[in-house]
């Protein structure tokens, strides 16, 4: 007979939501009903009797029902209300690189990003490549030392412009994609985005970049100009030196990489 | 029968209180005792007692705590809080005064009229 007053409550919280609060009520309201029943039983009713008995003093227990779905639903609205939304995607960085997919704004900043990237890219490769130009011409043109000079400045401004535009490249990285393992290299990402944007994601990525990963490339930059400067004073094969710049640029890139790479490892 | 169920179920929550006053107790127990001190005249709807019980809960009048039957049965107890012996306070007061203006707005002496 206790099994029917375990049914009986079943089927009267048949609508409320499966939560622990739902459950004890469930066991503390049965207990209740089977120490009732069990003192029927004792003052000589009969089963059916003690049962029915029970029964009819539990009253309408739908406005129970209903504040726990209320509170139940008003948990699961806390519960989610962390989670980052679509029109922020800027808020949660973290949040937002453990879904698997982009979202459609995030994907919007990450095109933007490569066409940009790609076009600062270009530019400072051609920037490398003809820097060698105006003290070739100069030379070329004047025999003073002073031309020379003028070249040499010159060529050094363009290094440090390409260079510049490399590094304000890597500074456009949307948030988004800082965090994401494996599937951009530095080289396919790239962005443009309105100015507001930039200076958010700039903030982005000095908080995300590795201090580390920061000074080991400046060093590395800085060495290259060095190199670069003595290895084509002592040869004077300028028509092909630049190219220590881009093995620099690739090294670079590899530095990131490996930092990448150990920086995903550790987070999982 | 019906209107006094329902001058009482107002009460509701000073019956429980009162109940709670001299130890803790669990849900059955403390009906039973209603049911006991009304002579079987008054008896609470469960869904009346587990709403008081959740509402009294909420205002921090009354705190609950799951015992530990040797025998398997699980009951939850409640056990009265100072706050509750506060309001269990103001609530006799406030009832007290209310007994005694009711009853001087609704007790005629009838034979001074007849």
């Amino acid at each position: 007979m206790k099994e029917k007053l375990r049914d009986y409550i079943e089927s009267v919280f048949s609508d409320a939501p499966d939560c622990r609060k739902t459950r004890e009520l469930k066991e503390e309201m049965y207990q209740n009903l089977c120490d009732k029943y069990d003192d029927l039983i004792s003052d000589g009713r009969s089963e059916a009797a003690a049962y029915n008995i029970a029964i009819s003093g539990v009253g309408d227990i739908s406005g129970i029902v209903d504040s726990l779905k209320e509170e139940y639903g008003e948990q699961l609205k806390n519960d989610s209300s962390p989670k980052p939304t679509e029109d922020n995607p800027h808020e949660n960085p973290d949040e937002k690189t453990k879904k698997p997919e982009y979202t459609q704004e995030a994907s919007e900043q990450i095109r933007k990003y490569k066409i940009t990237s790609g076009i600062l890219t270009a530019i400072a490769v051609a920037l490398y490549i003809l820097c060698w130009v105006p003290l070739a011409v100069l030379s070329m043109l004047y025999t003073s030392n002073f031309y020379d000079m003028v070249g040499l400045a010159v060529m050094m401004i363009m290094i440090a412009l390409a260079t510049g535009l490399l590094i304000f490249k890597g500074a456009l990285k949307p948030a988004v994609m800082l965090n994401k393992k494996g599937n951009y290299s530095e080289y396919d990402i790239p962005d443009k985005e309105t100015t507001e944007d930039k200076s958010k994601s700039k903030n982005k990525n000095k908080k995300k970049k590795n201090p580390a990963l920061k000074a080991v490339s400046s060093a590395l930059w800085t060495l290259t100009v060095v190199v670069y400067i003595l290895i084509s004073f002592i040869t004077f094969a300028w028509h092909i030196t630049w190219i220590i710049f881009l093995i620099a640029a690739a090294i670079d890139n590899i530095i990131d990489a490996i930092f990448e790479i150990a920086g995903a490892k550790y987070r999982d | 029968m019906s209107i006094t169920s329902d001058l009482i179920r107002g009460h509701t929550d000073t019956i429980i209180l009162a109940s709670l006053i001299n130890g803790d107790s669990y849900a059955y127990r403390i009906n039973r005792g209603i049911y006991d001190a009304t002579s079987g005249r008054y008896e609470l709807k469960e869904a009346t007692l587990y709403t008081a019980f959740k509402r009294l809960e909420e205002s921090g009048c009354i705190c609950s705590y799951w015992g530990d039957e040797e025998t398997g049965a699980r009951r939850r107890y409640y056990s009265i809080t100072n706050r509750g012996r506060e309001t269990y306070k103001k609530l006799i007061n406030e009832w007290s005064e209310a007994k005694e203006l009711i009853e001087r707005l609704v007790i005629r002496d009838t034979a001074d009229n007849g």
